[in-house]
């Protein structure tokens, strides 16, 4: 009886479903008993050891997976006799074939591609002192952990009662944009756009959330005018994404 | 297809990795693996050799993040997550490729230790101890634990596919499973640790 409770225990304790107290008690006891403490650790290194088969079995399965996307893009030809006759062909056919069959990234592909997270730099600076400053903190805390939810309820509470930080309105808009709130994030990286030391992050982020809602025309606009913009700091991105948008 | 033409939420494509559903997990590593190539290239000098090995690494991590209740709900789409995490292993290898660079430019000292391969050595030794004692170790616990620690199935998909009445019963299966493991180790290696 008093056995099978023991291996109960070990069996929660190996699951991590141990509760709190019983959790420190345990450990307690295998401290004190030496023989538990080997049977478990030889429990736990099996354990370890069939989690690495697992693992050797994802990456095999991952390589094949691998091998067949590989496998399933047309190859390529070496057969040189036929590349002059090749050329030609392709010269004629390639235009008309593009038009009916190529498969240009979508525009969720795009902004994946060039979407990170602006870094946030004004934790260090903000005032942890009074409840303002807690509540800042604590937004741009989550927008570093990527909570973006949390962050999106903190900062905007923070805003409503400081309606003039637009730089917040910045991390707000892209906290919002992670958890596809696409109106609010808009209406924040507009708010954003006031101060001029945030403005062009504002604007590429605003960019990035109509690409990611396929708001095409919209994008290419802001697109267009960073591009021509004299310093922007994303100007070459705008000028590669309006290409990648043809 | 596209896996948001179905529209499944982001809790339930979790609930599909928990499940272990290989078909599943097959389909989200394609889904992904294009916008992930394209991605990087656009931001990272990497080819494409490391472009898979990078997405693998963040494929593996989302699966046991998953699978080990670290993430049971998410804000983003898989895909940021994916992403993400991808992000974190390249500036990784950007930071430990420079940390090599330094170390080649000055003089190895004798003291120097490569603990990864030391790690790979000794998780290569369980990992053929622990193989020859699934192939000793017969049947139903053979089966229970492949399915479980191997191919990845939850407990109550593990029920059905061996009609155990219920998750608990496979709970309860799986560790005196583990136990006759250890007393099967016992017997090979008197006194040995693993």
């Amino acid at each position: 009886m008093m056995e099978e409770n023991t291996d109960r225990i070990i069996e929660q304790y190996l699951s991590g479903n141990l509760r709190e107290e019983e959790l420190e008690q345990f450990k307690n006891t295998l401290k004190s008993d030496q023989r538990l403490a080997r049977r478990v650790k030889d429990l736990q290194a099996i354990e370890s050891g069939l989690h690495a088969l697992g693992m050797d079995h994802l990456m095999q399965d991952m390589k094949k997976w691998e091998k067949d996307i590989k496998l399933s893009q047309p190859p390529v030809t070496a057969w040189k006799k036929y590349l002059a006759v090749a050329a030609v062909i392709t010269l004629i056919l390639v235009p008309a074939v593009y038009f009916f069959t190529s498969k240009s990234p979508t525009s969720e592909e795009l902004f994946l591609a060039y979407y990170e997270p602006y870094e946030e730099m004004l934790i260090s600076r903000s005032n942890t002192s009074d409840s303002l400053g807690i509540l800042l903190a604590a937004g741009l805390d989550a927008y570093n952990r990527g909570a973006y939810q949390r962050c999106t309820d903190l900062l905007k509470s923070y805003l409503q009662q400081q309606p003039e930080a637009y730089r917040v309105a910045l991390y707000l808009g892209i906290a919002q944009l992670e958890i596809d709130q696409k109106q609010s994030a808009e209406k924040n990286f507009l708010l954003a756009q006031n101060d001029p030391a945030f403005e062009q992050q504002a604007q590429w982020y605003q960019a990035l959330s109509y690409l990611k809602f396929g708001e095409i025309p919209k994008a290419r606009d802001i697109l267009q005018s960073i591009s021509t913009s004299e310093s922007h700091y994303r100007k070459d991105q705008a000028s590669d994404l309006l290409k990648d948008l043809h | 297809m596209r896996l948001e033409s179905t529209q499944p939420s982001t809790d339930q494509l979790l609930h599909q990795i928990r499940k272990g559903d290989r078909l599943f997990l097959r389909q989200l590593y394609e889904e992904n693996r294009s916008a992930f190539g394209v991605w990087v290239t656009k931001n990272y000098q990497c080819d494409e050799d490391m472009i898979a090995d990078i997405y693998q690494q963040a494929f593996t991590t989302l699966y046991y993040n998953v699978k080990e209740g670290r993430l049971v709900t998410l804000t983003s789409s898989i895909r940021t997550y994916l992403f993400a995490i991808g992000k974190n292993l390249i500036r990784d290898h950007i930071k430990i490729t420079a940390r090599r660079q330094e170390i080649l430019e000055v003089a190895v000292e004798m003291n120097d230790v490569d603990n990864s391969i030391i790690d790979r050595y000794q998780q290569s030794a369980v990992k053929t101890t622990v193989s020859m004692l699934l192939n000793r170790i017969g049947e139903p616990c053979k089966s229970v634990l492949e399915l479980f620690y191997i191919k990845g199935y939850a407990l109550d998909a593990i029920a059905v596919e061996m009609n155990y009445s219920n998750e608990n019963v496979v709970a309860k299966r799986k560790f005196i499973c583990l136990k006759q493991m250890r007393e099967l180790l016992a017997e090979g290696t008197p006194g040995d640790e693993i």
